[in-house]
Formats: structure tokens, C-alpha cells, sequence
């Protein structure tokens, strides 16, 4: 029955989001969630073993190949942005604003969920937790970014400073995600300095080999089966050794960036299969979450503070990019997207389980604010007038 | 080069492992490591064979063996269990296919050829590989010797062979014309046949294994609910796909894990129920072309697992244990399908092409001849685990000369596109 119940839903629901997308008048607001993946993520978690049980928790646990597979693409499409013609153009002062406002959110973000964290339940481990939401709360999505800038506003040196600082922010955050792991309390056999020179040795070797295997001239279905096996490999080793499969997926796409003849292939092979990969995460994702009682409550704060901190943190940074810009430039940078999942994602298993489902529950919820409110915050970011 | 790219792989795969021996090891980051290292050298392995003019998916299959739990033991039982669903989902993106190379057309006008091959060569090896196992199973050591019902369970796995393998192949070498859709059809039917066949030895003589139901009636069922059902899926598919803008590929791959999904829960036969929606979105839509190109943006990585997959689940050892068995039963079954094929396509009237070149197309077997031999396994006590272990040893060297017979075949034919532009480039 539960199996005809989700198969009856599956088509009803992908039948209306068929017609969503061809319902022109549909709201903004309807039109940013769709954007965003978050349907897939309540798929997901209807299909899941938390309802109609279509995906059980056998196949979750076999799926989560697939999960690692999504979360290596988002680090190495990630990586693959810093090719050398990008990197010149890059001026110092946009790393400082970059720097800055991630800072800034960092900081934001730790210290009021420490606090939160500890008036609430004062067994959690407070510092790690608020750490760990600190950094999802870092990367901006520039996909979201850019749709919103693309809507209004005519500033383009404020459009350009948004958007430099939204590419650039989840660098920070997938660096600090995979320090917080090798530093991670508990028992582990390597020590921090090994785990980073492996994560180094291990992201370089990856992106080596695959410039290896490139080299011969290689059709697009080839190149598909490539990529596929080398995301994997790099993913999988990297989570076999506890260690960030965004990190080392990252440094394999910023070698490939740097030194491959083939960049422009790679990265278009990359992008085909951005959407469905993002799509099928944000399905898994929603399959595999489930709202721990003690997040209840944090959340909806985390949100809060999110924006807060986001807020803060480009109102101080943008100041650096462009000399007159308004307090509310952070309001650009409130989208939050698919590497914070990948982030949130990447924790699962690593980390005890309430606070992997606490991330999780935090990064859904702050996707959902900004699909919500993205539209709003990116005006008030662009309109003269009420930035002042 | 390829050949150096294979040795670094395997260094650093070796040195990973390594480095993770004495750490607690989540299964999911294994099995992603494992099927990573599969794809990446399982492609390397396959376009080291194609200067020898083989075929890829051998290569593949090499590549399971060498590295599944009877040689290096890189893949191992647990990791193959975990990409279980990934294999299965693979098998029905394979079947789709299957059904969407099959235009209702042509298959209509070789129904007769179909027909007159599939039901002459299944007889004659059925009979010839059951003769010769009832005469020579005591020669050749076989103990305890099976019984009547045990060498017909052989004969009837005999008739069996991979739909698989014949897509895969048909699509590496973009395959187009009478013998591929001959091929193609014919392994539908046989599916069938094999399955009935089966339900009916169950009936007769081997206990029931876990409950399964046993009969004809059953197996009529099983068959008769997976075609409508997958008439059905397909229906549905044609409807959801004139409402998609884009999102092909994941739009495939949804229904396959529904298409899995509703096979195990109702008990029906994944393969003849994936064909079936494969078979209608692509013939009687006007989406047909654009589910084709969602499968082909699949295809490639899809049948490399698959067949690295299939390659690991080989029990070598079953093969040097039983190989004077299993010689018996490669030469005689081959044989038969010659004889076979060759019959029924003269009584068809088909040509000489089809006539001489159609029965490589039968040779590969795989997971339909291994599920068959778990099933006996489980169910027929000693006698049967040795049938099973036989089983496995045929269906190791059959898997291997299949596909590349079928290449040769099929090039010998000239319905192969990939070498005819490989000796168009070469003039």
C-alpha cells in the first residue's frame, strides 16, 4: 500500500512541478523555491524510510555512493572556477573583502549559537556544534546570487562585489570544514598533520590523474565515465580516511584548473551533469533527514543569525570593494545553495548523529529563508534608496 | 600509456587501502572508493582491448574478475552487496534500452524468424545439453550425481543467456539491421521461455526456496503482470515526459528506481517489465527519441559497472574446480546453438547472413543464469550446490567468448557502424 501510496505521490508530484514550471504567473517567491531544489529535498523525504518508505534505509545506505559522488562534484566543480585567467584577474583586495566577510559571518554565527547552544541543552558540545554551524552558514549560493542581481538594480560595481564575494566565500568554509575534521574530538589513528598532508597529497594526485587520463583524446561519453570515477575515487579515499571529500575533490578540480589543456571540456562536462547531481543530493538529502528534537528550537535561530551575520559581515566588506556601499550589501549574499548542503552532507557519519541532523535541518531551513526572502533582501542590497 | 595509467591507479589504490587498514571503514566511503577505482580502470582495461578488435565490456568483465574477492580481493563481498541497488538499477537502465532498440516494425516483420529461432534452438539445446549431462555426469565425477529433474534445471540454464551482454554490445557497436534486431527479439522471448521453464521444474521436482511461489500458473502470472505492468510504467512514462522541460536523465533515472522498486515488491521480473516501458515509451510516444538520448546520457557508465559488477560476482574457483564439466557444457550448449539458430533460420526462410552469423549472438550468459543457480543452490541441497557451482563455471567462460563472438558477428555482418568507421578511417 505505502508502495502505491508513493508511486501515486511521486506522479502527482512531479505532474505539478511540470506545470509550476509552466505556470507563467506563478509567484516569485514559488519560483525561487522551486529554484533552489528544495522540492526534491521534500521528495526525498516522502520517498524516505521517515514516511512512504520507497527508499528504505538498505537503500539509503546503498545510495550513499551517490551521495558521495554529489558531494565530490560540488567540491570539484568548485575548484574548477580558479582556472589561471580567473585567478589573475582576481584583485587583492576582493581575497580581503572575501576574508572579511567571512569573518565576520563566522563569527557571527559561533558566538550567538554558542550561546544559544548552551542555554538551551548545556550537554552539547557547544563549541563544536556552533563551529560546525558556523560554517555552513558561510558559502552564499552565486547561482542564486546571480539570478537575483540579474533582476534588478543597475549598480554594477555592487553587482560585481556581490558576486565575487558570493563565488568566493565557500572557500573558507571548505577549508575550515576539513580542519574542524582532522582536529575533531575522539579517537583517531592519524594525527592532524597527516590528515592534512594527505588531504593535500590526495587532492594533487587526483587532479594529476585525471589530467593523466585526459591527455589521449577521449569522447564525451568517455570524458562522463572519467570524471564520474575520478569524483568518486577521490571522494570515497577521502571519506575512507575520515577526511573532507569536498576538500580533496576541490584541490583535484583547482589542479585541473590550473595546468589542464582539456579546462574547457572538463568543466562543460561538469556543468551538463551539475543539475542532476544537485537534484539527486538534495532528493538523498531529504531521504536521509530527520529533525532531531533538540533542533528545534536552534533552527529557526540559526536563520536568524545567518542573516544577521550576513547583513554585518557586507555591510563591513563591501566597503572595501566599493567605497559607497550601503549598509544592507549583505542582503545580496543571504541565498544559501548547494555547497552548504554539500557541507551539511559531508558531516553525515563523521560527526554523532544529532549533530549531523542539526546541520542538515539548519541548512535546509536557511535554503528555505532565502528562497523566501532572497528575492527581497538582494532589492533592498541593490536599491539606492533603501540601502541608505 | 594506458597501460602506466593502470599502474598508478593501482598504486595509489593499494597505498589507500593501506593507510586505511587500521581505521573503522564506513561502508558507503568503501564501496565509493571501490566503484571509482572500477571505472577508472575498468575503462582503462577495456580501451587496452580495443586494438585487438574486442569488445569493451570484456575488458569490464576482466577488470571484475581481476579485482573481485577470487583474485586481488580489492572488491569484496560486503562492497558488493552495497552496490546492489546500483547494479540493479543499472540492469534496468540496461533492459530500457533493450526495449528502446526494439521498433515495433521491424519486429513485426521477424516475428516469424524470431519465433522459428528462438523456440528450434531452445529445444535442441535443451535436449543436447540435457542428454549429454544425463549420459556423462557420472564420467566426469559429478557427486552425488543429479537426478532427472537436476539435468533438466542444467539443460534449461543451457537455454539461457544475457540480454545485457546483447545490448551492451549492440550499442557499442551501434548495431543496426535484421541479425541485431533478430538477436535482440529473440532474447526477449527466451527470457520468457526461461522463466516459465523454470516455474515448471519447480513444480515438478525442486523444493521451494523461501517461499517462492512455484507453478506455471505462478510464472504465467509473473510474466503477464510484468508485460502489463510494464505497459503500464510506459504509459505513465510517455505522460510525464511530455510535461518535462529538460531534467532527461534524471527523469530516467527516477523511474528506474521506481521500476526496481516495483519489481521487488510485487515479485515480478524486473528485466521483462523494463523492457516492456522501455519498448512502448520508445515506439509509441513522440518523446521515444528524447527518453532514447536520457538513456544514452547513462549508457556509457552504466554498462561499465554493470559488466566490472557482473565480472567480480564470478566465482573463479568454481571453474577449476568443475572445468571438465564445464567443458562439456560450453562445447555442447555452443554447439547446439549453432545448430539451432542455423535451424530455425532456415525454416523461417531467413537469409544466409542470419543463418551463419546469428547464434554468437546467444553464447553470453550472466545474471539470469546466476540468480536461476542461487535458486538451486538454496533449494536442492548437495546435488544442487554442485549444479549451481557448474552452472557458475559455464556461465564464467560464456560470459567471456560471448561478447566477443557477438562483435565478431556482428561486424562480420555488417551491421556494426563503430567498424565500419574504423575501416573507413583506416583506408
Amino acid at each position: 500500500m505505502t508502495t502505491i501510496l508513493a508511486i501515486v505521490a511521486a506522479v502527482v508530484l512531479a505532474f505539478l512541478g511540470a506545470q509550476l514550471y509552466r505556470w507563467r504567473q506563478a509567484p516569485a517567491w514559488l519560483e525561487d523555491i522551486i529554484f533552489s531544489g528544495l522540492p526534491f529535498f521534500l521528495v526525498g523525504w516522502l520517498f524516505g524510510p521517515r514516511r512512504f518508505g520507497l527508499i528504505d534505509d538498505t537503500d539509503l545506505a546503498g545510495l550513499g555512493v551517490v551521495v558521495n559522488l554529489a558531494i565530490g562534484w560540488v567540491g570539484f566543480l568548485f575548484g574548477l572556477q580558479f582556472d589561471r585567467h580567473t585567478v589573475r584577474r582576481l584583485p587583492p583586495r576582493h581575497l580581503l573583502a572575501t576574508t572579511t566577510e567571512a569573518a565576520v559571518t563566522l563569527g557571527v554565527v559561533v558566538a550567538c549559537m554558542w550561546v544559544f547552544i548552551r542555554a538551551g541543552d548545556p550537554c552539547l558540545p557547544a563549541g563544536w556544534l556552533a563551529l560546525l554551524l558556523g560554517v555552513v552558514a558561510l558559502p552564499s549560493a552565486p547561482a542564486l546570487v546571480a539570478l537575483a542581481l540579474r533582476r534588478g538594480g543597475d549598480n554594477e560595481d555592487r553587482k560585481r562585489a556581490l558576486l565575487t564575494m558570493a563565488s568566493l566565500d565557500g572557500l573558507p568554509a571548505v577549508v575550515l570544514l576539513a580542519l574542524l575534521l582532522c582536529f575533531a574530538p575522539g579517537p583517531a589513528l592519524l594525527g592532524p598533520g597527516t590528515m592534512l598532508a594527505l588531504i593535500l597529497g590526495l587532492g594533487l594526485a587526483s587532479g594529476v590523474l585525471l589530467q593523466l587520463l585526459t591527455l589521449p583524446r577521449t569522447t564525451d561519453n568517455e570524458l562522463v565515465i572519467i570524471l564520474l570515477g575520478l569524483v568518486l575515487f577521490a571522494g570515497g579515499a577521502a571519506s575512507l580516511l575520515a577526511l573532507s571529500p569536498l576538500l580533496v575533490n576541490l584541490l583535484a578540480g583547482l589542479v585541473v584548473a590550473l595546468r589542464s589543456p582539456n579546462l574547457n571540456r572538463i568543466r562543460g562536462a561538469m556543468i551538463r551533469l551539475e543539475k542532476p547531481v544537485f537534484l539527486i543530493m538534495m532528493t538523498l538529502a531529504g531521504a536521509m533527514w530527520s529533525l532531531p528534537l533538540a533542533a528545534i528550537g536552534l533552527v529557526p535561530l540559526f536563520v536568524l543569525v545567518r542573516l544577521a551575520g550576513k547583513l554585518a559581515a557586507g555591510a563591513l566588506a563591501g566597503r572595501l570593494l566599493v567605497p559607497a556601499a550601503p549598509a544592507s550589501l549583505g542582503g545580496g549574499l543571504v541565498p544559501h545553495g548547494a555547497l552548504a548542503m554539500a557541507l551539511a552532507l559531508s558531516v553525515q557519519g563523521q560527526v554523532p548523529r544529532a549533530a549531523a541532523g542539526l546541520v542538515l535541518s539548519a541548512v535546509v531551513a536557511g535554503m528555505l529563508a532565502s528562497a523566501a526572502l532572497g528575492r527581497a533582501t538582494s532589492r533592498w542590497a541593490l536599491d539606492e534608496e533603501m540601502g541608505r | 600509456m594506458r597501460l602506466v595509467l593502470l599502474g598508478i591507479l593501482l598504486g595509489l589504490m593499494a597505498t589507500i587501502l593501506a593507510l586505511s587498514g587500521q581505521q573503522p571503514q564506513p561502508l558507503a566511503a568503501r564501496s565509493a572508493l571501490v566503484l571509482g577505482f572500477l571505472l577508472l580502470s575498468g575503462f582503462l582495461v577495456g580501451e587496452l582491448l580495443v586494438p585487438a578488435r574486442l569488445p569493451r565490456i570484456s575488458g569490464y568483465l576482466l577488470a571484475g574478475m581481476l579485482y573481485g574477492p577470487a583474485l586481488l580481493g580489492i572488491i569484496d563481498r560486503p562492497v558488493l552487496d552495497s552496490l546492489s541497488l546500483i547494479n540493479e538499477l543499472a540492469l534496468v537502465l540496461i533492459a530500457y534500452t533493450a526495449g528502446a532498440e526494439l521498433e515495433a516494425g521491424n519486429l513485426l516483420g521477424r516475428l516469424r524468424g524470431i519465433l522459428a529461432i528462438t523456440l528450434v534452438q531452445s529445444l535442441l539445446v535443451f535436449l543436447a545439453v540435457g542428454l549429454a549431462f544425463w549420459l556423462l555426469a557420472g564420467p566426469l565425477g559429478l557427486r552425488p550425481a543429479p537426478g532427472p529433474v537436476l539435468v533438466a534445471f542444467i539443460a534449461l540454464v543451457a537455454t539461457a543467456k544475457s540480454p545485457a551482454t546483447t545490448v551492451a554490445v549492440i550499442v557499442e557497436m551501434r548495431a543496426r539491421g535484421p541479425l541485431t534486431d533478430t538477436v535482440l527479439g529473440c532474447t526477449v522471448i527466451k527470457d520468457i521461455l526461461v522463466l516459465v521453464g523454470f516455474s515448471l521444474l519447480m513444480t515438478l521436482g525442486l523444493p521451494r526456496a523461501g517461499g517462492e511461489a512455484a507453478g506455471v500458473t505462478a510464472a504465467l502470472r509473473v510474466v503477464g503482470l510484468s508485460l502489463g505492468l510494464g505497459l503500464l510504467c510506459g504509459l505513465v512514462m510517455i505522460g510525464l515526459l511530455r510535461l518535462l522541460r529538460g531534467n532527461y536523465l534524471l527523469f530516467v533515472l527516477a523511474c528506474a528506481l521506481v521500476t526496481v522498486h516495483l519489481a521487488h515488491t510485487l515479485h515480478l521480473n524486473d528485466l521483462l517489465l523494463a523492457v516492456t516501458a522501455g519498448f512502448v515509451v520508445s515506439n509509441f510516444s513522440p518523446s521515444g527519441g528524447v527518453f532514447r538520448r536520457g538513456l544514452e546520457g547513462a549508457g556509457a557508465p552504466v554498462f561499465l559497472v554493470f559488466f566490472c559488477l557482473a565480472g567480480a560476482a564470478l566465482d573463479l574457483t568454481r571453474l577449476a574446480a568443475f572445468w571438465p564439466a564445464v567443458l562439456l557444457f560450453v562445447l555442447v550448449r555452443g554447439g547446439a546453438i549453432w545448430a539451432g539458430t542455423w535451424l530455425g533460420a532456415a525454416a523461417a526462410g531467413e537469409g544466409s547472413a542470419l543463418r551463419h552469423l546469428a547464434w554468437p549472438g546467444f553464447i553470453g550468459q550472466a545474471g539470469v543464469s546466476l540468480g536461476l543457480a542461487a535458486t538451486v543452490r538454496a533449494a536442492a541441497g548437495p546435488a544442487g550446490a554442485l549444479v549451481a557451482d557448474l552452472v557458475v563455471g559455464a556461465v564464467v567462460v560464456n560470459q567471456v567468448i560471448g561478447p566477443v563472438l557477438f562483435r565478431w558477428a556482428l561486424v562480420r555482418s555488417g551491421e556494426a557502424a563503430v567498424a565500419a568507421e574504423q575501416s573507413t578511417r583506416s583506408d
